[in-house]
């Protein structure tokens, strides 16, 4: 079944003024405590004093929220539906959610997701907290779980590998090292390529 | 005036010391000796009366600090006659107690009732007269503390009946009364709120699909709506209708921007700026192009959006290039296994590509030895440093000497055929940043190579691009599987 048609948000959020609640909407069950409207710059340094760690925790709880939400409006079909549907559907929400823009790009075999803009704040906290929410999207939404990690931060955008875990232990080692992101890819590439080969030969 | 006559006014100025002593006063270190009026003077005391109605007393501490220095008592002279002075007092208003501990003077006090002080504007220095107390000869057996002499004091329960009450219904000022007649409300006011005010048609957060980028928000139509607009959500409070009717904010589709109950008169709607702007996926730019700017349209005809242009929906190539830029519809991105550990992949944008200069054939692919092209550009070259189109062409002439490896694309027809020509542009623009590829009739690929890195073989980039074909995923399943399976 393939979703041609991009979903978006819709009746996404609840203002009830009388309770002073914010719901979103989410399949039955998955907001019975509700929403909060936060300040992004507030959210970006709790996230700095609370470490990396808790920001990860916190923005993987996140995104999964959203991902139920994608998952609805594809009807649970995320992983049958078009690239463009899914991407379309996961833009929506992260944006509704001020976490900005969202691009997806291909590195041949490569997924890249990329966060422009939003509200949250600047920081390393921040930004892996991001990635958090990328990839509790994403693992909610298919139903698979998925491994996620900043590649690279360019201003306001920001590159999210979505790899396995050992990928992004590569990547991540290859970073730290000084490899630029872009050779990361290539040499992702190639190691896979080789690995592929060595059965083979 | 006899002896008599004297010692009994003084035997009733000390009654009268003693029963103002034992009147409650408010508490302070002194002890309090109100005044009295004589209401039923006793005969002796008839004559006095007339002229000397009000007794001022100064207090003391203590009835022996009294009698030890107390030295005279000041009779204060009322100016109004007997018959005034046996007046009920005008009001009455009961003191404190006394401080406890304290003695008063008790002696069996007559039957007195209490008046107000006069001013001492209205005492005639005249009529004062000096009286030392302690020629009075106070026995301390006499004394009696201040709560026995309170218990004597007339309650004021019993003074109530002579002073004029006041009552609330003459102050109107202070007392507002609300007084809320269930006959006042008709049926039809309340039949009239319920039609004008449905649960819907409340406050309505409209949001459009992510391509509109764009939130809404109608104002209500209840009868309130000239309320300064409660529509804001900071200062939203609770609206004054029925709770059932108003409070819920909710998000319809961009297609119905006002909910059905809202009255276009009420007030406009108010549009939240767009909050996002969903971006569509640059791996598959055109259809998803397409059907994004379909929709745009479709948000600007609607009564409530903005006329305003829509926030930009860019499909970012993978190359990295401005926002602002529309791409081409430029594919998927492929990348090749190269081992470039030095250099990025800076990808070179099909758009911004310079005219190249004369391929040496169309369907050839020369590049240049590896060893001469890493010393004409040295490694430290910045990797976003573009070289200009001259230098490209000086240095597609230095390596051309020895023999450069030349690479047919034959080789690869097969692979390069099956695929779109851009793609195969974008795809030597990651592998080889700085080489600039350029389709020729939408078949044939000529490649560039102006500085290529040592280590990428024509045999590599020709395998690369015959790769491309493989990675082709229809859904986003197939795609996050080939991602987790790098």
């Amino acid at each position: 079944m393939h979703h041609d048609k991009p979903a978006g948000p819709t009746h996404p959020v609840t203002f009830d003024l009388s309770r002073g609640e914010v719901h979103l909407d989410l399949p039955s069950g998955e907001d019975h405590a509700g929403s909060l409207v936060v300040p992004g710059d507030a959210l970006a340094a709790l996230a700095q004093a609370a470490g990396v760690a808790a920001a990860v925790d916190f923005g993987r709880a996140l995104g999964r929220r959203l991902g139920a939400r994608v998952s609805m409006k594809l009807d649970a079909q995320v992983r049958e539906a078009t690239i463009d549907a899914v991407a379309a559907a996961l833009a929506g929400e992260l944006a509704m959610a001020g976490l900005g823009t969202l691009v997806v790009e291909r590195w041949g075999r490569a997924l890249v997701l990329v966060l422009e803009g939003g509200s949250l704040g600047q920081g390393a906290a921040a930004d892996a907290l991001r990635a958090a929410a990328l990839e509790g999207v994403l693992s909610r939404a298919t139903g698979r779980e998925v491994q996620a990690a900043a590649l690279a931060r360019d201003g306001l955008r920001l590159r999210v590998l979505v790899a396995s875990a050992a990928t992004l232990g590569r990547a991540r080692a290859w970073l730290d090292e000084g490899v630029s992101w872009g050779d990361v890819i290539a040499r992702l590439h190639g190691a896979s390529r080789a690995a592929s080969e060595e059965p083979s030969a | 005036m006899s002896a008599e006559a004297q010692v009994q006014k003084l035997e009733s100025l000390l009654a009268r010391v003693q029963h103002n002593a034992a009147l409650p006063r408010a508490p302070r270190p002194m002890l309090a000796v109100a005044p009295i009026e004589v209401s039923a003077p006793s005969p002796s005391f008839a004559e006095d009366a007339v002229t000397r109605p009000i007794v001022a007393v100064q207090a003391a501490e203590t009835v022996e600090a009294a009698a030890a220095h107390v030295e005279h008592v000041e009779l204060e002279l009322a100016q109004p006659p007997a018959a005034e002075a046996v007046q009920p007092a005008p009001a009455v208003e009961p003191s404190a107690k006394p401080v406890s501990g304290e003695f008063a003077v008790a002696a069996e006090a007559p039957a007195l009732e209490l008046v107000e002080i006069a001013s001492a504007e209205e005492v005639r220095p005249e009529d004062e007269e000096i009286v030392d107390l302690a020629d009075l000869a106070v026995d301390e057996d006499e004394l009696v503390p201040a709560e026995e002499v309170e218990s004597r004091r007339p309650e004021p329960a019993e003074l109530e009946g002579e002073a004029p009450s006041i009552e609330a219904h003459e102050t109107p000022a202070d007392v507002v009364t609300l007084e809320v007649s269930e006959d006042e409300v008709s049926d039809d006011e309340v039949s009239e709120v319920e039609a004008h005010a449905p649960p819907e048609s409340g406050r309505s957060l409209v949001a459009a699909p992510p391509e509109s980028a764009r939130v809404a928000v109608a104002a209500p139509s209840i009868e309130e709506a000239e309320e300064p607009h409660a529509i804001e959500l900071e200062a939203a409070r609770p609206p004054s209708v029925r709770p059932d009717v108003v409070p819920t904010i909710e998000a319809h589709e961009v297609e119905a921007p006002r909910a059905p109950s809202v009255h276009p008169e009420a007030a406009p709607a108010i549009e939240l700026e767009a909050t996002f702007a969903p971006a569509t996926p640059a791996s598959s730019a055109s259809p998803a192009l397409a059907g994004v700017e379909a929709h745009e349209v479709e948000v600007a005809r609607a009564p409530s959006v903005r006329p305003e242009p829509t926030p930009a929906i860019e499909a970012h190539e993978e190359s990295g290039r401005a926002p602002s830029v529309r791409p081409e519809p430029t594919p998927a991105i492929e990348l090749a296994p190269v081992h470039a550990p030095s250099v990025p992949p800076e990808p070179t944008p099909a758009l911004a590509m310079p005219e190249p200069a004369p391929a040496p054939s169309p369907e050839v692919v020369a590049l240049a030895p590896a060893e001469e092209i890493a010393a004409a550009r040295p490694e430290s070259t910045p990797p976003t440093a573009r070289p200009e189109a001259e230098a490209l062409v000086e240095l597609v002439a230095v390596p051309a000497i020895e023999a450069p490896p030349v690479v047919a694309i034959a080789e690869a027809a097969e692979a390069v055929v099956a695929i779109e020509p851009e793609r195969v542009v974008t795809a030597v623009a990651l592998v080889a940043p700085h080489a600039h590829a350029r389709p020729i009739e939408g078949v044939t690929v000529t490649i560039e190579a102006a500085v290529l890195r040592p280590e990428v073989t024509p045999a590599e980039v020709v395998a690369f691009v015959g790769a491309v074909r493989d990675v082709h995923p229809e859904t986003f399943g197939a795609l996050l599987d080939a991602a987790l399976e790098l």
